[in-house]
């Protein structure tokens, strides 16, 4: 447990240190997800076999927003060079292990917020606009989320330089 | 003692260390020497980095170090030319970042390193000339109390005034902490002088270890 309060309060004092990058890459992250907030705000049985470009824009900015909330966990520019901060740790007492599930943590969490959100974005549009609440629209943010986002997510922790 | 490696063969197709066996008590330096590509380096990434598979044992203070490699690096003080530090920030940026990972660190230590080494704490890694570099890793190194310093190659930018002060600085911790210190050195009278025992490596392979005798 201890090793991972040190992960966490390194990452904390790092985030702090990157402040002004971490304030561009935010910017750039929320207004993707700005955008996910009305694609899933069309409800799935509007959407018919023309728009599936949809869901593949909805894949593709999933992708995007988790790969700018990991990155100042992972990444980290260097005259110049990006490089991965788990090279700065490869010689200290903290195995990779420890590393990646503090990362993990914070992955899911990012995800399970997304995923509620969405869910209820997605219900919500439902019942207004359709006047009917399926089954799918329950499980089309989840599974979104959950495989796109989550998969992605933790390719890029154990990947980092997938990472955008 | 504190560091035994034990017939270590490394498992790559790649070039590897070929039986390795030595062992060093605390209070002692080790030098190693050989020509380039020798896998003096090498053998220190054997010992650092847990990636590296290889047949044999490394023991430190009597545990085999893969059993929990993590806690092992607690004990050890590495300082090489890798770009293991963030370069962007300062010496006691980097201090602060990175030493809370040891369980005896104190930055308070690693002030007084720091002073001691001549270099201010307020000074951005990035902009420090080699020889720098490696004062300020050994004082991150002292400030963690190791029980074993693995030192690669890093008196090469010091000017000699100082390498002179850097040999006493590591008698000093030997003695006072019973630390023991393995360095690699291209240095001839470095091997000669200024350590006590010596292991001369080439192609992978130990082919001498032995007392320095003045």
């Amino acid at each position: 447990m201890k090793k991972f309060h040190t992960v966490e309060a390194f990452d904390c004092k790092l985030l702090n240190y990157e402040y002004n990058n971490i304030v561009l890459i935010k910017a750039v992250r929320y207004f993707f997800e700005a955008f996910l907030y009305l694609l899933f705000a069309m409800p799935l049985q509007e959407l018919k076999k023309e728009d599936r470009q949809i869901v593949i824009l909805i894949s593709i900015f999933l992708l995007i927003v988790v790969s700018f909330y990991l990155q100042p966990y992972l990444l980290i520019k260097e005259a110049g060079k990006t490089v991965t901060i788990n090279k700065k740790l490869s010689y200290l007492p903290v195995s990779h292990f420890d590393i990646s599930k503090v990362r993990c943590k914070y992955l899911f969490k990012y995800i399970r917020k997304l995923g509620l959100c969405f869910l209820c974005i997605q219900v919500i549009a439902s019942i207004v606009f359709e006047r009917q609440l399926l089954v799918y629209n329950i499980l089309y943010p989840l599974i979104m989320v959950g495989v796109f986002a989550g998969i992605s997510g933790l390719g890029m922790i154990y990947f980092p330089k997938w990472t955008i | 003692m504190l560091l035994e490696m034990k017939q270590v063969t490394g498992l790559s197709k790649k070039f590897h260390l070929e039986e390795i066996s030595f062992g060093l008590e605390p209070g002692y330096i080790l030098g190693i020497a050989g020509k380039n590509g020798a896998g003096k380096s090498t053998l220190l990434h054997y010992i650092m980095d847990d990636r590296i598979a290889y047949k044999g044992k490394i023991y430190l203070n009597g545990k085999d170090i893969r059993e929990n490699h993590s806690k092992s690096l607690n004990e050890i003080g590495f300082v090489s030319e890798e770009n293991s530090f963030f370069y962007q920030y300062s010496a006691i940026q980097n201090a602060k970042l990175l030493g809370e990972f040891y369980s005896e660190w104190e930055e308070e230590r690693f002030i007084e390193a720091m002073k001691r080494m001549e270099l201010s704490v307020n000074k951005i890694v990035g902009k420090m000339s080699r020889g720098e570099l490696s004062k300020f890793k050994m004082a991150f190194a002292m400030a963690h109390r190791s029980k074993l310093y693995l030192l690669d190659e890093v008196t090469g930018g010091m000017d000699p005034v100082f390498r002179k002060e850097f040999f006493q600085i590591l008698r000093e911790i030997i003695v006072t902490e019973e630390a023991s210190i393995v360095l690699v050195t291209h240095i001839q009278e470095e091997l000669e002088l200024k350590v006590d025992y010596a292991g001369i490596l080439e192609q992978g392979k130990l082919i001498s270890f032995g007392e320095v005798v003045c």
